[in-house]
């Protein structure tokens, strides 16, 4: 079964895509405000909420996140208070053993589909927003059947793996749409033009 | 057989460790200048290159300066008799009776020159500057082509610059006959994720290069890839930071034990989808000790 998709469909300023999104605890780039406007459902994770904080200084009420979750050892005292005061779940979540972007996906997972990592898949790379680079990383373990089309170094049915071979400063071949079949999680990479 | 290292002894103001120094193609941290004047070969990748020239630019003198200091410094601890000229100028081995210090200019290299101090630009030179040359900027290969140093064109697609670059480095070495404890790499760690990938790459694939370990530092990283076995890391230099981790890229590691780190491992499994060691930390102790069954990536802070 193949799985489609377009990866930078979420950045098009039209579009009906259904996605939620989670802000963390970095710098935040200038697509937040038009992906802030078309989320169903939008959490911060911890930190994630001092960056929104202070990057919709003047306009804070016009972005509030459904909850903010986390150990809450980076966000901010009055940072935490004001979310909470205009009521913002604020759900503590103390185990140690999972970072706060893995526990606050789990606090969404009810209202994410699930989505197939195995299999075939088809990018649609053709929104005018993808860069000049793209990679297929074998972060967890080798893929040893990995094949692939749309790229300017294609794969056939050859093994990815650090100590191998990995593939980075890939490109396309300009057809507009990259299939991935790998037989075990593959993590994809992307360049987004700025 | 226990490996024992210090990670971070490359940073410390003092020291006799030897070493080499590659540049890759991201912004040089402050610590270039002190690694810079300590370290036996010196090498650019590619866009390093630009970094190197770009630094260099305005730290011309603090450079020199560090440099003279340094070899001073060595000299005094050696008891070693200074080979100079009357006018005392820095032995800068162009005489190839003295051993240990940097290799002299190539034959047929053009003279250098400099409006203020002589031979100034020389300690700036790397010994060579490899790659594909599609990051490096034409000025800068001339400038440094101009001035002596070895411009190797490294073409082949299949490769990063960086692991090219080791392969030059790892000849060189043979080629001196130098002893060489650590190969210190600045860069890797940041700007496109793919690189940053190919980096860690490039350590899996260093074994097979050269039988010197390997280090990349950026910012306040440092990464270090530990082959299968025992290691004992001495993070007491006082340079460490806070954080650190260990990482099972390429594949899960299925025996992992470790003691030093605030959450320690006892056989445990390490790999993506299972347990990844992240923001871990040190228990005080000042050594860390990791047991591993596959290659695992050591992250850890560098303070600033």
């Amino acid at each position: 079964m193949e799985h489609a998709f377009t990866p930078l469909e979420p950045l098009l300023p039209t579009g009906k895509l259904k996605y939620c999104l989670v802000v963390l605890n970095q710098p935040l780039d200038k697509c937040v405000r038009h992906l802030w406007s078309k989320a169903l459902l939008r959490a911060c994770a911890d930190g994630g909420a001092n960056r929104l904080y202070d990057t919709m200084e003047g306009e804070r009420e016009s972005f509030l996140p459904e909850f903010i979750s986390g150990d809450f050892d980076s966000i901010r005292p009055e940072v935490k208070e004001y979310y909470a005061i205009k009521g913002c779940e604020i759900i503590s979540t103390p185990d140690q053993d999972h970072t706060d972007f893995t526990k606050c996906l789990e606090l969404l997972q009810k209202k994410i589909e699930e989505k197939d990592l195995q299999g075939k898949h088809k990018m649609h790379v053709d929104t005018g927003m993808e860069g000049d680079w793209c990679g297929l990383i074998p972060v967890g373990q080798s893929c040893n059947h990995v094949t692939t089309t749309g790229l300017k170094w294609n794969l056939t049915n050859n093994v990815l793996g650090f100590g191998t071979l990995v593939s980075t400063s890939n490109t396309y071949d300009g057809s507009g749409v990259v299939t991935v079949e790998t037989d075990h999680p593959l993590l994809w990479t992307m360049a987004i033009k700025n | 057989m226990e490996h024992a290292f210090t990670p971070l002894e490359p940073l410390l103001p003092t020291g006799k460790l030897k070493y080499c120094l590659v540049v890759l193609n991201q912004p040089l941290d402050k610590c270039v200048r002190h690694l810079w004047s300590k370290a036996l070969l010196r090498a650019c990748a590619d866009g390093g290159a630009n970094r190197l020239y770009d630094t260099m630019e305005g730290e011309r003198e603090r450079f020199y300066l560090l440099f003279i200091h340094e070899r001073e410094r060595e000299r005094e601890r050696d008891g070693q008799k200074e080979k100079q000229a009357p006018c005392r100028e820095p032995n800068v081995g162009l005489d190839p009776g003295t051993p240990g210090l940097r290799p002299g200019l190539k034959a047929g290299a053009k003279p250098l020159s400099h409006p203020g101090i002589p031979y100034l630009d020389f300690f700036f030179l790397p010994e060579f500057i490899s790659g594909d040359f599609d990051s490096i900027r034409p000025e800068v290969k001339e400038y440094y082509a101009i001035k002596g140093c070895e411009i190797i064109s490294t073409p082949d697609q299949d490769h990063t610059d960086f692991t090219k670059c080791l392969e030059l480095l790892q000849k060189k070495i043979e080629e001196k006959d130098l002893q060489v404890d650590v190969i210190v790499t600045l860069g890797g760690l940041a700007g496109r994720f793919d690189q940053i990938m190919a980096s860690v790459s490039t350590l899996f694939q260093a074994t097979c290069i050269t039988p010197v370990p390997i280090i990349i530092i950026q910012e306040e990283s440092l990464i270090y890839l530990l082959q299968p076995g025992k290691h004992k890391m001495h993070v007491d230099t006082g340079m460490e930071g806070d954080w650190c981790g260990l990482i099972p890229v390429g594949q899960s590691c299925n025996h992992v034990t470790t003691t030093g780190l605030k959450w320690n491992l006892t056989n445990n499994v390490l790999g993506f989808g299972t347990l990844v060691s992240t923001s871990n930390t040190y228990d005080g102790s000042g050594v860390v000790t990791v047991e591993t069954d596959h290659p695992l990536l050591w992250t850890m802070a560098i303070k600033n």
